[in-house]
This record gives C-alpha cells, structure tokens and sequence, in this order.
C-alpha cells in the first residue's frame, strides 16, 4: 500500500464511528458501577432502543448542554457524551462554562424563549427563581404525561442523594441532581494530632486542640497556626497559614455569602432545610412570599447576626495567605494542597478531587498514599442554634427550559438520565468527587477505599448530611447575588483602605439589605412575588422571637477531637 | 459685546448639530413585533427602544424615535436624513455598524438576539430546520423582512397586521404556520385558548442580530457612537438590567 493510502485509512479509522465502541464495550468500561455487567448491559440496551426513532428525526442535529468547569463536567464531556452517542446515536455538545455564564445562559433563554441549549447543569439554589419564573420543565408532569416513553425504568429516583434540592414547593421535580457538592471544614489532621501542636495550644488557650465546633475555636486556631513553622509529608517546612478564603471580586465572591455564610453565622431561623420564616439568606418570607429582608421589614440581612458574619469574614483575613485577595472559588478551591494551610472553614468538596489532594508526593498526602487532611462539620457561628441548618451543600441538576420541546426535550432527557443512571454514576463519583446516588456512596468498592476521602464518604452516609442546604425556595430570583457583590466588593475596597470594621460591616449590610429588598419590590414573578412588608423600627422586630436575633455576647470556644467526630457521622 | 454674542450665535447655528444638542433620531419599523418594537396608542414602544434609550442616557443623549417601514427607514439613514436605523445587519457602504456585526454570528455590540419560531396546530409535525418542511399557508406579519427568505424559496406568504391576526387564523383554519419571536410563542402557549392547540418549535427558523445602525452622515460622532453600542452592550449582558427590563412587558 502506498504511504498515502496509509494515512488515508489511519485519518478514517481516527476521525470514523468505526472507531465507535460497541453497548458491550461500554458497559465493560463503566467498572466499578453500582450494577453488575449484565444489569449495565440491560439499562444501556433500554437507552439504545428508546433513542433509536428519536436519533433517526434528529439526524444531523446536536443536542447542546452546559455545565459548570468542574471534573465531573469534564467527564461528562469527554467520555460519557461520547458513549451515549455510540449507544444512542445521539450527539451531544456537552458545553463546559463557567457557573456565571450557566446562570446568565438560562436565565436569558427563560426571558425570551430563545433556545440558547437545549439543557442545563443548573445549580438547585436556581429553585427559587424556577418555581417562580415557571419557564422550565415540570420533569415530575414530564415522566408521567408526554415523556413517559422516554423515562429510565431503572431510574431509581429513591437511590437519588437530596432529591429535594431540585423540587418545588409542592415536591414537583423541576431539576434533577446531576452532582452533589457540600461544603464542609477542612483541615490538617497530621498538625492538629502532633504532640507539640497540642501542647502548645493547650498552654496558650487553655482548652484542647481539636475540631472547632465554633467560630470562636476556629479563631483561636487560626491565630494558633498563622506563622507556625509546620512541617509536610513530603518533608517541606512550611510557615503555615490558619486560613483560607477569597475575595476577588467577581460573581464568585457573592456566592461565597449567598452559599449560606450568613446561615453558619446564625442569622436564620430554624427549621430545616432554611430556616422558617427567616432562610438562609437573611428574606423573611410568609406563605412562601418573600416580604423582606431589611430587619425593618422583619428580616435579617442586616441583624446583628449578619454584621457578626461580614466582620468576621473580614477580620479573618489577617490569618490567611496574601494571595486570597486575587482568589476566585475555582482557584481557591485546590490552594490548601499547597501544604501551608492548617484548616478552611468554607471548602468546597468539589476540588477535593484533584490530583493535588491525592497524588503521591503532593505535601497534603501521608506516606501511605492516604491524605493527611479530614472533612469535618462546618462549626457554628455565635447566632446560630440547635434546630437550624448547620452547613451548605447543592446539587448541579439537570434543568430542561420550557422552550425546549418534543424532540429535543425527548433527547435532552434522555441524555440527563444517561448521565446519571445507576450505570455510570460510580465511575462518575471516582473521576470527580461529587456524588448523585447513594448506590454510589454505598458501593462496597468505596468501602475499601474509604480512607481516601478523608470524611466526605461518613459525610454523606450520615443522617446529619441532611442538616447541609441549599439556597432554598424562597429565594425568589437568583440574580438577587448581584446587589450582594456588588456591595461586597464596595465594602472590601473600604476594608482595603482601612476603614473599621464593625461601622464598614453595618453599612455594607444595611445597603445590601435595602438594595435587595428594593429589587424585591420590582419583580413581576408568575407565582409568589415579593410582596414587601411596611418599614417598622428595628427594635419591634429585634425583640419578636427568633430571627433577625438582638446582638449576642461572644460565645466560649469549643472543639472537639476528630476521631470521636467522626463516630457521630459513622 | 452685541456684535460678539451674534457672531456667537450664527456659528452656533452652523455648526454641526452634535456641538449644540446631543439628540437623534432613529427609525424603527412600524409594524408589530411584540414586545421588540410595536405601537401603542400612536407611540413606538418595545424592548429594543428601551434598551436604546437606555444606552443613551448616560452619554446624555436624547432620541426621536419614528416609526417607518424598513425600506424606508433604511433609505432615508443612507441618505443621511436620520441618524440611524433599529434593524438587523445590512451590508451598505453608507452605514456604521460594530466591527464584529458580520465577523460573528452573534455580534457583541448587539442591542439583542431575537429568534423567530415556527407555531402549527397540534399535529405530529415537528419544525427541525428544513424550511422546506413548513406547513402552509406561511403566516407573517405585515412588513416582515422574513418574507424575502420564504419568496426565494418560492414560498407564498399570507400577512396580517398583527401576530394576533395570525394565531387567530391558525386556529380557524387548523392547518399551516405562524412564524413569530420566542417570546410571543411563549405568550400563546400559556394562553388558555390557544395552549392545548397549538406546537411551538424548538428549532428558529431565522435568529436575527438586532443592531442600532448608524448613518455615516449622522450628526454625532464615531466615538460617541462605540460608546453607545457598549452602553447597550453592557446593560443587556448586566445580571440586573434586564429582570427589570422584561418585567415590564
């Protein structure tokens, strides 16, 4: 054969479907998975069989999705798009953006009915602002009506972790978790069980070394750490930090408080999953109709407990890297890897999956190729009481816009339900960390390997992980955050130029308050539109029971040893 | 000092008229094309004006808006006798548009990216882009430059003054299509008259850029010209600007 000729069937073989694996293939590749080989065989056979009228009207059409920049996304794309195409024959463009332009795509097709995707991997703190715009797709109406066909009979909604973050007051389901992601206490285990460390901590705060169960044990910790000289696995001296955080400005920075921070703080109600009548974002909101956020209106977004919140955001600072000025969530995220970070009251699991916190030689990893660092609890601030939710987590979720219909919606289904299904989701959990099913968390396979993740797998078997939410219902438009980073960013400015801290943390909440509760006032939303309350003294609200709360004493430091932690989520 | 004011006075009145009033005029299509552009009451109103207006005021300029057919509108911008003109992309050596107006297909200096679907009467057909396909009679709206694509196709085209019109004729006659704005389908789909009748596509059949093009003989400079596209620019990409924009209609 002549050198051409080579080459020419070389590009064909490379560029073909004949390239193209077959179901059987596949299912060999999806090991370990919570199904054997021969129920992989059947559920794949039941997607290739449903699609097969579906891909032939589609011919030549691509079915596009988007989805956040995070490994799972990225699996997603590179690989599972891929097989439901060879199973299917349906393509699939599998867009991976960042959460903002997620956001701003679907918000902008639920505006104008334009088909910007056909669907989304859409946070569920969006709930609100879906059961109030009602311009997405009731999935719990979809598999029971017009995309019954299309519905995995092996679904297993039951087998799903926090199915409840997608639903709507009623429970109607109106996005499905695509990706679970919490956020919890991170901190070095190998620092916080060395003898001196203890010692020396002891003698200084007269009270043991351990788990912060509050704000005030998480203070003296960072105090305890900030400048000690700390040695790795790896056998670096490090001069350690007893924090981490961000504060770049961009939509990040809002989410960094909307994720819950004034929740930790205290500022809520109880009441799970967000606090009743006051959530987690500081919006009193009677009969699921948001009637304000200013204490003047009985909410909390700018009560002593939110003040407590910025301030300490603030004033934590001193005790975490330079650095954390230019950080944005996604490179905040793996910065602790570095080994100079002793504990992270606000880490996002999602990149405790990449290589840095796990590969061998990486300064956060033992000798025994196990890491050196734990999840635990997120400890309370000074408002916060028993009964309220202690933490944050959501779910990416699968979110398909009104706009989209028949064919496509038939096929964007289909390809969430791929994406998700009891066949891949394991593999999926192993490659990003971020799991959807509790078949995969109870998988013998991660049983064996349990000391891997550091906590996250005790994590998400416990009962307790219920106590983790997200931004609830009541939320009733998610582009609120904006006013919150705009002002965030105002503020730290201020902060910057050394402006004091309690006066600079009153103003920036009370402005934050009035600028949301302003913005409140003018949405037109189809279902449970903010209906603000009259202004009234902040006193009269202060001294109802609850939320917002009257300013509180600081509280005593506690901690607790991590090993006796864990038994409470074992 | 008279003598001084007048002289003043006379080269105030020469001078081109971007020195002494920042105003201009544009033109807007006078047919229907809800909520984009339309009239109420004998005034031009929509999304597309207000987002304009928007962009204008913090250059502190103020506009005239008239409401003309396209040809028409299009013609008297070349010609200089209005500053410019709402309307999609168009090739002409007399008009100022962004730089990436043909470079992309979705311009960043866009005012907004409208898509217009396909509405039939609840059958088993399913618009996927062959225009081919489109059940007839094709209904548009009067004035609609979305008729020259189906008459080269060797379509006919039925059009009525209003989309309303249209929808009505659909549902009368069970049979062929309304081409109209994702926005106004949606509006139809949660009408309870028209809801369980009717199928949308998901698929446009045309998405159009809509720009504020400039005449090269308008009466405000280049600069000012850039600086309202990224005006417009910035408040429809804004998170904020457009919940309170699309409230409104």
């Amino acid at each position: 054969m002549k050198p051409k000729l080579w080459f020419v069937v070389l590009a064909l073989f490379i560029c073909n479907p004949l390239h193209a694996k077959t179901l059987e293939e596949w299912a060999k590749t999806f090991e370990p998975s919570a199904l054997s080989y021969e129920e992989r065989v059947k559920e794949l056979k039941w997607f290739q069989e449903v699609s097969k009228e579906l891909a032939k009207k589609l011919d030549g059409k691509t079915i596009r999705s988007a989805a956040e920049h995070i490994k799972t996304h990225f699996y997603e794309r590179d690989v599972l798009s891929k097989a439901f195409f060879d199973i299917t024959g349906i393509r699939v463009k599998h867009n991976i953006i960042g959460e903002g332009p997620v956001v701003k795509e679907i918000m902008t097709q639920l505006r104008t009915g334009r088909v910007i995707e056909h669907i989304y991997v859409n946070d569920a703190d969006l709930i609100g602002t879906h059961l109030r715009y009602q311009g997405v797709v009731n999935l719990s109406d979809y598999m029971k009506g017009e995309g019954k066909k299309y519905t995995n009979p092996y679904l297993d909604l039951k087998d799903w972790l926090n199915l409840e973050f997608g639903q709507d007051y009623s429970g109607n389901q109106l996005q499905l978790p695509d990706q679970q992601f919490s956020n919890l206490y991170w901190f070095r285990y190998d620092w916080f069980t060395d003898p001196k460390n203890k010692a020396d901590f002891k003698e200084r705060f007269g009270y043991e070394l351990g788990v912060p169960i509050n704000w005030a044990a998480y203070e003296d910790i960072a105090a305890f750490f900030t400048g000690r000289k700390q040695t790795n696995p790896d056998g670096s001296t490090v001069t350690a930090y007893g924090h981490l955080d961000y504060l770049k400005p961009s939509p990040s920075l809002g989410w960094r408080f909307t994720d819950a921070w004034l929740s930790i703080a205290g500022v809520g109600d109880k009441g799970l999953p967000n606090g009743i009548p006051v959530d987690e974002w500081g919006i009193r909101v009677e009969n699921k109709v948001p009637v304000g956020s200013m204490v003047e209106r009985g909410g909390a977004m700018n009560s002593p407990a939110a003040v407590y919140a910025l301030s300490k955001f603030m004033e934590w600072l001193k005790f975490a890297p330079p650095e954390a000025k230019d950080l944005e969530w996604h490179t905040a995220g793996p910065r602790a890897a570095k080994g100079d970070v002793a504990q992270r009251i606000f880490q996002y699991i999602t990149w405790l999956s990449t290589d840095a916190f796990h590969q061998k030689g990486s300064p956060v990893v033992g000798k025994d190729g196990y890491p050196v660092w734990r999840v635990a609890p997120t400890p309370h601030g000074r408002y916060w009481d028993e009964g309220m939710k202690v933490g944050y987590q959501d779910a990416g979720s699968w979110t398909i816009p009104k706009s989209v219909r028949d064919s496509y919606r038939a096929a964007a289904w289909l390809w969430a339900q791929f994406a998700s299904s009891k066949t891949v989701s394991l593999k999926k959990f192993l490659v990003g960390g971020t799991p959807v099913r509790k078949s995969t968390i109870n998988h013998p396979h991660i049983d064996k390997n349990i000391k891997k993740w550091a906590g996250l797998i005790e994590f998400y078997r416990s009962p307790a992980e219920k106590k983790w939410t997200d931004s609830g219902p009541n939320v009733p438009d998610y582009a609120l955050s904006v006013t919150w980073v705009a002002n965030l960013e105002k503020s730290l400015k201020e902060f910057h130029n050394g402006a004091s801290i309690p006066e600079l943390a009153q103003r920036t909440m009370d402005q934050m308050a009035r600028d949301q509760d302003d913005m409140m006032a003018t949405l037109k939303l189809r279902k449970y539109s903010p209906q603000l309350n009259p202004i009234k003294s902040k006193d009269y609200w202060l001294k109802q029971p609850g939320s917002p709360k009257p300013k509180r004493a600081p509280e005593k430091p506690e901690t607790i040893a991590y090993d006796q932690l864990i038994k409470q989520w074992q | 000092m008279k003598r001084l004011f007048c002289l003043f006075m006379i080269c105030l009145m020469f001078s081109p008229i971007s020195l002494w009033a920042d105003s201009i005029t544009i033109s807007v299509e006078n047919r229907e094309f809800y909520p984009f552009f339309f009239i109420e009451n004998g005034t031009p109103k929509g999304i597309l004006l207000d987002m304009v207006n928007d962009g204008l005021k913090p250059l502190g300029i103020k506009s005239t808006i008239k409401p003309l057919p396209l040809r028409r509108g299009l013609k008297m911008v070349e010609r200089g006798n209005l500053d410019a003109i709402i309307a999609p992309r168009i090739k002409n050596s007399n008009f100022l548009l962004p730089d990436d107006a043909f470079e992309k297909d979705i311009s960043a200096h866009r005012i907004l990216q409208i898509d217009s679907v396909v509405v039939t009467y609840k059958s088993d057909y399913e618009f996927l882009g062959n225009i081919k396909t489109l059940p007839v009679p094709i209904r548009i709206t009067l004035g609609d430059p979305i008729e020259s694509l189906f008459k080269k196709m060797g379509f006919s085209v039925d059009d009525a003054a209003s989309g309303a019109h249209n929808i009505k004729k659909l549902m009368r006659d069970k049979k062929g299509c309304v081409i109209t704005t994702s926005l106004k389908a949606m509006t139809w789909l949660e009408d309870p008259k028209y809801h369980s009748n009717i199928d949308v596509s998901t698929e446009p059949v045309v998405s159009r850029s809509y720009f504020l093009i400039f005449s090269k003989k308008a009466s405000i400079g280049q600069d000012k010209i850039k600086q309202i596209w990224k005006e417009i620019a910035k408040n429809r990409d804004d998170y904020i600007y457009p919940i309170k924009l699309f409230t409104a209609y």
